[in-house]
C-alpha cells in the first residue's frame, strides 16, 4: 500500500472511528430531579431520575407522598387522639388493650424484632423518651433526670417485647407499657412513600427522611450512589464512606449527635438502652444496609445499644448481614459483606468481623 | 502543483472531529467529579424560601417556627450561624459544601439543602 492510499484513507478511516467512539460510548447519567417536603418532623427528599419521570409528575405523586406520610404520622403520634395515643392510653390504666387494625402489623414486627435484639430495640420506653424529653425536639432537658426517676420508670413495664401481642391485643404484665415507635417508624415510613411513587408510575427514586434512605430502581445504568456522613464531622473530614445502592436496599443510621445535650462535659443523647433508661455509650454511629427499611431502622438503634462488645451478636440475632459500627473512640467495626461495598473516604481504622453463618 | 504540507477541507473536518471527541472521552472519563454545590436552597416546612448561590458571600435571617434562623454563605459553603433553638444542634451542623448534603434547625423547621453543581453523591446518609 503506497503512501499517497494512506493518505487517501486516513480521513475516512479517522471519522469512522470517531462515530463509532459517539455510538459505542455510555450515555451520561440522567440529572436527578429533588422534591422536599416537611413532615413526621424532618425534610423528606424524594430524588428521581429525569428520565424517569418529568417534573410535574414528581411534584403530583410528591403531593400524594405528603398526605400518605401524614396520616401515617397521625396514626403513629405516641401521645394525643392518634391510635398509637388511643392504645397507649388504655395501657395506661390496663395492662390489657385492644389494638387497632392499622396498628396491628407494624407492632408485631417491632415486637418480633424487639424480641431478637436482646433489649437493644424496644418500643416499649415511650415513658423514659418522654422522662428524658427526646420525644419533643425542641423540649429536651438541659441535665439528665435522676437515678431515681429512671428507676420509677424501668420498675414499670417498659420492654413491647415481654408483652403478649395477639392478632388483635397487647396484654402487659401491669398497667403502665408505652409505646414510642421513633425507632422503627420513619424506615416504615420511608418505604411507604416509595410505594406511593410506584403506584404513580415511578420506577426509580430514592427517598430520604432525615438522612436515612431506600432506593427503587436505579440512576440511568448505574446503581444508586451515597455517601455516609462521619459522626464527627470536621470542614476538611465531612464524609465517612461511600456506597452503592441498588433497587431495594435501605441504608439507615443512628447516631449520637442527632437529637442531644451536654452537661458537665458529658454528651446525652436519644438512643436510650432500654436495659439501663440511659443514653447508650459504646457508639458514635451505627449503619445498616437492609433491603427492609423497618428492619434497618430498628436494627441501626439495636446495634448502636449494643456497641462493640454486643456487635456481631446482635446483627446475627437480627439476621443483619450489612453493618458498621464506628464506636466510642472513633474506630469502625464493620462486617465483611459491609466492608465490601463500602469505599472509605476518611482515614479510619476498620476491624472486620464475621458472622456466624 | 500541490505539496505534503497542504490542507485540504477533508483535513479541517478531521481535525474537528478530533477535537471534539477528545473533549466528549474528556467529559466522560476523566473530568473530576468534584462534588461541590453551587446553590444551598432553605426551607420553612415544606415551603421553598430562597436559593442562595454558594459563590456570593451572604446572610439570610430567616422566620421559623418559633423564631429567626440565620444562615451565612460563606468562602462556597453555607452553615446556620444562630437560631432560636434550645441547644442550637443545628450550628454543630458545620459548613455544607457538597451537593444532595443537608441540615435543619429541627424545633424551627427550617433546613438547608444543597444542589447544582458537579454531582459526586446521589445522596447523603446520616
Amino acid at each position: 500500500m503506497n503512501a499517497a492510499l494512506l493518505r487517501r484513507l486516513f480521513a475516512p478511516a479517522l471519522i469512522l472511528l470517531m462515530i463509532a467512539v459517539l455510538l459505542l460510548r455510555e450515555p451520561g447519567d440522567p440529572e436527578l430531579i429533588d422534591k422536599q417536603i416537611y413532615v413526621l418532623g424532618t425534610q423528606v427528599t424524594v430524588s428521581v431520575p429525569s428520565s424517569a419521570a418529568d417534573a410535574e409528575v414528581i411534584t403530583a405523586a410528591m403531593g400524594k407522598v405528603g398526605v400518605a406520610l401524614n396520616t401515617f404520622q397521625r396514626t403513629w403520634q405516641p401521645e394525643g387522639e392518634s391510635s398509637l395515643g388511643s392504645l397507649n392510653a388504655r395501657l395506661a390504666t390496663s395492662k390489657t388493650a385492644a389494638v387497632p387494625e392499622e396498628l396491628q402489623p407494624l407492632i408485631s414486627k417491632a415486637q418480633a424484632l424487639a424480641q431478637n435484639s436482646g433489649q437493644t430495640f424496644d418500643p416499649g420506653i415511650a415513658k423514659l423518651v418522654q422522662l428524658w424529653g427526646f420525644d419533643d425536639a425542641e423540649a429536651f432537658r438541659d441535665a439528665p433526670p435522676t437515678q431515681s426517676e429512671i428507676d420509677t420508670l424501668l420498675a414499670q413495664p417498659h420492654l413491647l417485647a415481654k408483652a403478649t401481642v395477639d392478632a388483635d391485643s397487647l396484654r402487659a404484665a401491669a398497667p403502665g407499657l408505652a409505646l414510642d415507635m421513633g425507632g422503627i417508624a420513619k424506615g416504615t415510613a420511608v418505604a411507604l412513600a416509595l410505594d406511593v411513587l410506584r403506584d404513580t408510575g415511578i420506577e426509580h427514586a430514592l427517598v430520604n427522611a432525615g438522612g436515612d434512605m431506600q432506593a427503587m430502581g436505579q440512576v440511568g445504568r448505574r446503581p444508586w450512589h451515597i455517601a455516609i456522613r462521619h459522626p464527627r464531622p470536621t470542614d476538611t473530614r465531612r464524609l465517612l464512606a461511600a456506597l452503592d445502592v441498588r433497587d431495594g436496599e435501605a441504608v439507615f443510621t443512628s447516631g449520637d449527635y442527632e437529637r442531644f445535650f451536654e452537661h458537665d462535659g458529658q454528651r446525652y443523647h436519644h438512643l436510650l438502652d432500654p436495659r439501663t433508661g440511659l443514653p447508650a455509650r459504646g457508639a458514635q454511629s451505627a449503619t445498616v444496609l437492609h433491603t427492609d427499611a423497618a428492619v434497618a431502622d430498628a436494627a441501626a438503634t439495636a446495634l448502636f445499644v449494643a456497641g462493640k462488645a454486643d456487635f456481631i451478636a446482635t446483627a446475627n440475632a437480627l439476621g443483619i448481614t450489612h453493618a458498621l459500627l464506628i464506636d466510642a473512640s472513633g474506630n469502625a467495626l464493620a462486617t465483611a459483606a459491609m466492608q465490601d461495598r463500602l469505599e472509605w473516604l476518611s482515614n479510619t481504622e476498620v476491624e472486620l468481623v464475621e458472622l456466624p453463618q | 502543483m500541490s505539496t505534503a504540507t497542504q490542507r485540504t477541507p477533508a483535513d479541517f473536518v478531521v481535525i474537528g472531529a478530533l477535537l471534539v471527541g477528545i473533549g466528549m472521552a474528556f467529559g466522560q472519563w476523566w473530568a473530576p467529579r468534584a462534588g461541590q454545590a453551587d446553590t444551598a436552597l432553605v426551607f420553612v416546612g415544606s415551603t421553598e424560601q430562597s436559593r442562595l448561590p454558594l459563590h456570593v458571600d451572604t446572610v439570610l435571617d430567616v422566620s421559623g417556627a418559633i423564631g429567626i434562623s440565620r444562615i451565612q454563605v460563606a468562602d462556597g459553603g453555607v452553615a446556620f450561624v444562630a437560631g432560636p433553638c434550645k441547644h442550637k444542634l443545628c450550628l454543630r451542623a458545620g459548613t455544607l459544601r457538597r451537593g444532595h448534603d443537608a441540615a435543619a434547625c429541627v424545633p424551627n423547621r427550617v433546613s438547608v439543602a444543597l444542589t447544582g453543581g458537579a454531582r459526586e453523591y446521589d445522596s447523603i446518609n446520616f
